[in-house]
């Protein structure tokens, strides 16, 4: 007890001191108001408080894509129920199609110059060139009883006024009628809206933000109406959704959830091999075939017909109509729950999507359920077009499209797969674990890369390792700091988003998984977070709280370098010191002759570069009576002498040049080539933390130490990481090389 | 309670520092605020409102004062009854002292630094000193429990006073008390205060100004705990809501005026001035006269031995204080306020006159209706405004402004903007901080601020030959171009503000939400939301995250890089115009055809080498590729549809393109105006938001296609931003002095 007590006080002391050094940054301190301070709604412990609350908007909509001139038509009851304990006197909604808007201020605030050789495509999209009338035209917003309702737009903003204030509890219903026109992706760009294809003269239309969405009213930021500028995406509160879409008779049509009325809609053939498909658990189902939508591409049906979907639980809605589409479906067995796989493409996307895309939808199921909860909606879908990759929920729009003659390179396969996987993915962050896009890009993309790493692994372990992987991250975390921003950093506001938010955090996971924490703890822990914060909305102390909770390791020192600097790893492995015993007799008997203080520093002033010297000699001594303080039993001097008189040992001095605090993996190789991994875990770093030295008793003798053998650090620079030291080729050298004059 | 705010504000701003001052350049300027604001919560929520368990206490007071014209002194008794409404259990109360600020050797003295200077003037060196003959301080008499009668114990700590309850006050519980004291007015003219006496050496007559007059319970709240901090002199007041009625007795030849609804006038007031007082009240046009000059000059050779007890009314008011004087001339005119009609009083000793009996009422008029239209209807009865000299100090329904002519009742327009401008700002005080109660004690911006703001809308727009560059963009430049090693940001505490508290409180804030008004949010987002954040906290306790929240909740405009740099920061507008660098797009017949003549990269900047400092070189040519011929990535080429290069081509060929760099040198994050003027004379203003500096916020390039030839571009054309610089706002560069001077030695 005494010795914990004194032992606290000198660390307190410690910090005191060492806050005035500069070396010491207290990278082990807890975060505390580095987040917010936990109460009723959000606990200690990173899950929901006891009086958490969200909100929730149930839609009905119906909605008519005009094939003629591209164009959407909608109308939306949208019922609000405020779950808050707060009274509402106006409500916000999303415009997001005003981002396409003639006036919108977005484009103003994009930075860029004039450079040469640049395309026609790159300059019509940097100056505005196109002539798109884009966004949303509003032509009514009523209330229940048709009252037409006061609203302001700000840009991609709407508020509407409610004649009377909306208690806890209490539900509103609108109603809002609007039209847009649907954009040329190729042009104008989108995460929805049209692809062109010259040669059928069809479209594939991928509509999405199409109707006017809640925004998510909250307990931590009131309101998240902050500006949609294009990049950051979206931040929406669960509801019920019916929607009936209105498309020509000839298109085939995909969307979140599921379809109400096949009968009306599929060919009886169709529907056949829908039920088919629902029981079929090795392979997909073809449901319309290639050489069935080929056939379609001719007509131009003047007919219309209307789909009629339903969502329960969802946080939106996208749908993708075309009479291009071929549609495969599966079913997938969880241990709970029996989703449907399921893939619409163009006969562009053959022979790679009828392979691969519906296989790509299981596998991520699967996965991405046992690292999380199983999958609790009816269905995911795959939809190809062009140079996307953007989700919904059960619904994404994916990339990966061969040669006109149909081959593809692997390169091109393993994007699609990684696409198919990354989107579907989706469904789960933030689809249903439903953080604030618009805020933290990494609460979904970096986690949500991360488990796909993980379906890629497991799955397709030929797959080139991408992000996630420990060893691919080097390349960015050794780059240039001024362009870097901590992963903390709005979506809106960092230059590398990909590395970062997707990538950085994606490693920083499997980092912790694979060497911070060990698989099992991480696992549950993740898993833990999924199942709390499933169909609700978790801010990043709410992740970072409950990986520490359910495991029991303190990751605040990982949160803050990881999460919150630009640092990276880099170990140097400065020196290793090989000592042996003097001969015990010569000791024991001798003591006077003891080594004087400072003999083995004085043995050389140069670090030592290699084993090549021998070992160094020192003494161990019988303990003086006068250090037993009031202990009045003894060491058996000769005992412990005797044990250690033939080993080897090895002082290795570290030293933490990146800043960033990992773990320690020491790999020694023996005389008899023999090898072992140890682990020292980054609490070694906690009292200095730019140098530490630790002496290791080996039996055998050791001719090489490497440190993180297997590049699982993300160490920047691993030619330092060993010893007997390689000598790096002199310039000279290099150069003799290059230019081959020997 | 309170070190632990203050530990972990620090903390948050510590935190937030650490990460960003690792990158070159990257402040995190456009990051949210965050852990900079208190974690919302029940009592406060995240949207800026009160929240679904806000609370706040409640004291009602009922006080029996009497003036002594002959010795200056003040007696009272009060009993205070206190509302216990917070989830808490309470086992003492805090009231404050304020009288003690003057006490000898009291606290403010002795925190107060000075050094000898040189030829100083008696009046400044006196005070330094403690050189007046003048025993400040409250006597306190007896603290009592209203009930039994029986003596609290009690701890004075300079400005507070702590009451042991004799059982702990728990949720919902009432608990009455009182105490009685006396206390010697001073000289204003010696001490330069907010209450005390002028005197008149002429007549002999007094012009009694009271206030902080009687022990007033402090605020006890879900953020601070109990606010006792104590009271320095610059830190003003925090208080709490509650009912007074207050029983005044005075020599009975002086006119009273007070914080509340006279509820005797039959035995104050003689026949002629009730019957004066019931026209005033039905009169919209202009003032009435209660008691006219001639009245007052008669009453000043009075010296009524007699008595009289004036009672005033007020409810849910946070402060009570009031005036006196045989000197008073009265007026008054009714307003009509949507519903309501409040009454415009003013009361005056003759020394103000002419200029007061014409401005006076009528600035309360207009403030009222300014004000009530961009926050809410004026809620009380009445709104006085009364003159002495040298001051402008606020209270609930009642305000003491400077403003006096020359002997010969001759008056500058200097004075009368200044008598009209405290007027206007000392009535706006009723809504700030008087209805929307902020803590004076800790943000004296949160009042003066806004009420600055909303006094120079109200001059603005009803005074509109008045000078309003105070309180604008332009107007502070110069202070926020000055010295940072003595700046202090608008969020520093009131009283470590020094010489800051000035611009601080008052003017840089006003600066700030009349950029936030006209340039970045535009009218309708802003009054809309000022307007809700003035109703959702009017009678009750806002802090200042609750400001902020509101005014983003309300808008949907992200402003927490706006109050980062504007509130947390000494960082100021500098925006340079860098260059403008003028191209035009090579000829369409030399290159689409031709794709292997590409220009080698770096061709651009090898032909001009330096940089622009006009458009002398002309335009630079650089080429454009059809999109087929340029190296999209795999996955960008997967369109089968092609782009239309041929007219993208035709939409700039021959037009000119203007590359514009921009260089943040302040560090504070502005939008930028930017001003094209054209070779045929016209002109253009173009607006590019905050926002286009999130990503690089020391360095921004931008493009701009314009028919016609730029022969000058200006930033910051109109003044709006408080740029500190506006000579590097212009290009062509105007050579600098120094360029010049060096150019003439070397062809000397």
């Amino acid at each position: 007890m005494k010795f914990f007590v004194s032992l606290c006080m000198v660390l307190i002391a410690f910090a005191g001191v060492a806050q005035e050094q500069s070396q010491w940054k207290g990278k082990f301190e807890q975060l505390d108001q580095t987040l917010p301070t936990p109460n009723e709604y959000r606990t200690g412990s990173g899950a929901p408080g006891p009086k958490y609350w969200q909100q929730k908007a149930d839609y009905n909509i119906n909605v008519e894509l005009n094939d003629d001139n591209q164009s959407i038509t909608g109308s939306e009851t949208i019922t609000y129920t405020n779950n808050s304990p707060d009274v509402l006197k106006y409500l916000w909604l999303q415009l997001d199609q005003n981002l396409f808007a003639k006036d919108n201020v977005a484009p103003k605030t994009l930075g860029n110059s004039v450079k040469d050789s640049v395309t026609t495509k790159t300059i019509a999209g940097q100056l505005g060139l196109y002539d798109f009338d884009g966004g949303y035209k509003i032509k009514s917003v009523k209330d229940a009883s048709g009252k037409a309702l006061p609203y302001t737009i700000n840009s991609t903003m709407m508020r509407i006024d409610l004649p009377q204030a909306l208690k806890s509890g209490d539900k509103v219903s609108f109603g809002i009628e609007w039209s847009y026109n649907i954009n040329d992706r190729n042009t104008i760009g989108g995460r929805s809206g049209m692809e062109y294809f010259p040669e059928d003269k069809n479209y594939i239309y991928t509509i999405a933000q199409f109707f006017p969405r809640m925004c998510v009213y909250d307990d931590v930021v009131g309101w998240q109406n902050k500006q949609f500028l294009g990049r950051s995406e979206f931040t929406v509160p669960f509801g019920d959704y019916k929607v009936r879409i209105t498309v020509p008779a000839d298109h085939m049509v995909g969307a979140t959830g599921m379809i109400q009325n096949p009968q009306e809609v599929l060919s009886k053939t169709e529907l056949d091999r829908f039920e088919q498909a629902k029981k079929s658990f090795d392979k997909p189902v073809i449901i319309r075939t290639q050489a069935e939508a080929t056939a379609l591409e001719k007509t131009r049906s003047k007919e219309k017909k209307t789909w009629e979907f339903a969502a329960q639980n969802v946080r939106d809605f996208a749908f993708a109509s075309s009479r291009k589409f071929i549609w495969d479906a599966m079913a997938v067995k969880l241990p709970t729950t029996q989703p449907l796989a399921m893939s619409y493409y163009p006969r562009e996307g053959n022979p790679l999507w009828e392979k691969e895309s519906t296989i790509a939808v299981k596998n991520t199921l699967e996965v991405y359920s046992k690292h999380t909860i199983d999958y609790p909606y009816p269905q995911a879908t795959s939809v190809h077009t062009a140079s996307i990759g953007m989700e919904y929920p059960m619904i994404c729009f994916n990339f990966g499209r061969p040669n006109k003659d149909g081959s593809y390179s692997d390169a091109k396969k393993w994007g699609m797969i990684g696409v198919v996987i990354h989107e579907v993915g989706h469904n789960f962050f933030p689809m249903i674990i439903n953080n604030d896009e618009r805020e933290s890009t990494w609460m979904d993309e970096g986690i949500n890369s991360f488990v796909q790493y993980l379906t890629e692994r497991e799955r397709y372990p030929s797959k080139p390792p991408t992000r996630g992987d420990a060893k691919y991250a080097t390349t960015y975390m050794k780059s240039d700091q001024s362009m870097m921003r901590p992963l903390m950093t709005g979506g809106e506001n960092v230059v590398r988003i990909g590395d970062e938010q997707y990538g950085k955090a994606a490693t920083a996971l499997n980092v912790l998984r694979e060497t911070v924490m060990g698989p099992e703890m991480f696992d549950k822990a993740f898993k833990e977070y999924a199942q709390r914060w499933a169909f609700k909305h978790p801010k990043p102390a709410d992740f970072f709280r409950t990986l520490e909770d359910a495991s029991a390791v303190d990751l605040d020192w990982f949160w803050r370098g990881w999460f919150y600097t630009t640092d990276n790893c880099d170990m140097t492995l400065e020196e290793v010191k090989w000592f042996k015993l003097r001969n015990s007799q010569a000791n024991l008997e001798a003591k006077n002759k003891n080594v004087k203080k400072g003999d083995l520093g004085a043995g050389g002033t140069k670090a030592a570069q290699n084993f090549s010297n021998g070992p160094q000699y020192f003494s161990v001594i019988p303990t003086d009576d006068r250090l037993y303080d009031e202990f009045q039993n003894k060491v058996d001097d000769k005992a412990v002498i005797s044990k250690l008189e033939n080993k080897n040992f090895y002082e290795i001095t570290l030293t933490n040049n990146g800043g960033l605090i990992m773990p320690v993996v020491i790999q020694w190789t023996y005389k008899d080539g023999t090898k072992e991994i140890e682990k020292l875990p980054a609490e070694i770093w906690r009292l200095n933390e730019t140098k530490v030295t630790k002496v290791f008793a080996k039996d055998k003798e050791v001719v090489n130490v490497v440190i993180d053998p297997d590049q699982k650090t993300t160490d920047v620079n691993t030619s330092d990481n060993v010893f007997p030291k390689v000598d790096q080729p002199t310039k000279f050298e290099e150069f003799k090389k290059k230019s081959g004059t020997n | 309670m309170k070190r632990s705010i203050l530990i972990s504000f620090v903390l948050a701003l510590v935190s937030t520092a650490i990460f960003a001052q690792e990158q070159k350049g990257w402040k995190g300027k456009f990051e949210q605020l965050d852990q900079i604001l208190p974690t919302p919560n029940s009592y406060r929520s995240s949207s800026g409102a009160p929240g679904s368990s806000y609370w706040q206490q409640r004291a009602d007071y009922v006080i029996n004062v009497e003036l002594n014209d002959d010795t200056q002194q003040v007696t009272g008794s009060e009993t205070i009854t206190y509302y216990n409404n917070s989830p808490e259990t309470l086992t003492y109360l805090w009231l404050q002292l304020d009288q003690n600020l003057l006490e000898s050797n009291g606290i403010k003295y002795k925190t107060t630094t000075n050094q000898v200077k040189d030829s100083v003037p008696t009046r400044q060196f006196a005070n330094a000193v403690q050189g007046y003959d003048y025993e400040g301080g409250y006597k306190i008499k007896s603290v009592k429990d209203a009930a039994s009668g029986k003596d609290l114990a009690h701890t004075i700590n300079f400005t507070m006073m702590r009451i042991e309850l004799p059982a702990p006050m728990k949720t919902g519980d009432t608990y009455s008390f009182s105490i009685e004291w006396s206390y010697t007015e001073y000289d204003r003219m010696k001490y330069d205060e907010r209450g005390g006496y002028e005197y008149f050496p002429e007549d002999g007559n007094y012009l009694y100004t009271l206030a902080q007059w009687y022990p007033r319970m402090c605020v006890f709240d879900d953020y601070e705990g109990w606010q006792n901090k104590q009271f320095l002199g610059d830190g003003e007041f925090t208080l709490t809501f509650g009912n007074f009625k207050v029983r005044i007795t005075v020599p009975s030849d002086h006119i009273v005026g007070a914080t509340g609804w006279l509820q005797n006038p039959k035995e104050v007031l003689s026949k002629q001035q009730q019957d004066r007082f019931e026209l005033a009240r039905k009169t919209f046009d202009k003032p009435v006269l209660i008691v006219t000059e001639e009245e007052a000059r008669k009453k000043e050779k009075e010296r009524s031995t007699k008595k009289s007890t004036w009672e005033f009314h007020a409810e849910n008011v946070r402060d009570f204080a009031w005036v006196s004087s045989r000197k008073f001339i009265w007026d008054a005119m009714a307003v009509k306020i949507g519903d309501k009609t409040p009454l415009a009083q003013s009361l005056y000793p003759k020394e103000g006159n002419p200029l007061w009996e014409k401005e006076s009422t009528k600035a309360i008029k207009n403030t009222l209706e300014v004000y009530s239209s961009r926050t809410f209807d004026y809620p009380y009865p009445t709104a006085y405004s009364i003159h002495t000299a040298s001051i402008g100090m606020e209270y609930p329904m009642i305000c003491f402004n400077y403003g006096r002519p020359k002997k010969d009742g001759t008056y500058s327009q200097r004075t009368l903007e200044g008598m009209v401008g405290v007027i206007v700002h000392e009535v706006g005080h009723n809504f700030f901080p008087m209805i929307v109660n902020s803590d004076e004690r800790q943000w004296t911006w949160m009042d003066e601020g806004l009420n600055t703001f909303l006094e120079r809308e109200t001059t603005r727009t009803r005074y509109p030959t008045f000078d309003v560059t105070s309180g604008s963009p332009k107007g502070i430049a110069s202070f926020m171009r000055g010295d940072k090693s003595q700046m202090r940001p608008i969020m520093a505490s009131s009283d470590n503000q020094g010489k800051n508290f000035g611009p601080n409180g008052y003017t840089k804030p006003s600066a700030a939400l009349t950029l936030l008004r006209e340039t970045i949010m535009g009218p309708e987002l802003f009054d809309k939301a000022f307007k809700e954040y003035a109703q959702r906290w009017a009678f009750k306790q806002p802090k200042p995250a609750d400001f902020f929240r509101t005014m983003e909740d309300a808008s949907a405009t992200d402003l927490d890089w706006f109050w980062r740099g504007w509130f947390y920061t000494t960082d100021n507008v500098d925006v340079e115009l860098d260059e403008v660098k003028w191209f035009r797009v090579k000829s369409n017949t030399q290159d689409p055809e031709n794709k292997n003549v590409q220009v080698k990269k770096g061709d651009l900047t090898a032909a001009n080498g330096g940089k622009n400092f006009d458009f002398s070189s002309g335009p630079q040519e650089f080429t454009v590729l059809n999109a087929s011929g340029g190296k999209e990535s795999e996955r960008n080429q997967e369109f089968r549809s092609s782009i239309n290069d041929a007219a993208i081509r035709g939409k700039i060929e021959g037009k000119n393109i203007y590359e514009v760099s921009l260089v943040n040198k302040g560090g504070l994050i502005s939008p930028v105006i930017l001003e094209w003027t054209y070779k045929d004379g016209s002109k253009e203003i173009e607006t590019l938001p905050a926002e286009i500096w999130r990503v690089n916020e020391v360095e921004v390039k931008k493009m701009f296609l314009k028919d016609k030839e730029v022969i000058s571009v200006k930033v910051d054309p109109g003044s709006e931003t408080a740029d500190v610089n506006v000579d590097n706002n212009v290009f062509p560069k105007r050579p600098s002095a120094s360029k010049f001077d060096q150019m003439k030695k070397g062809n000397n």
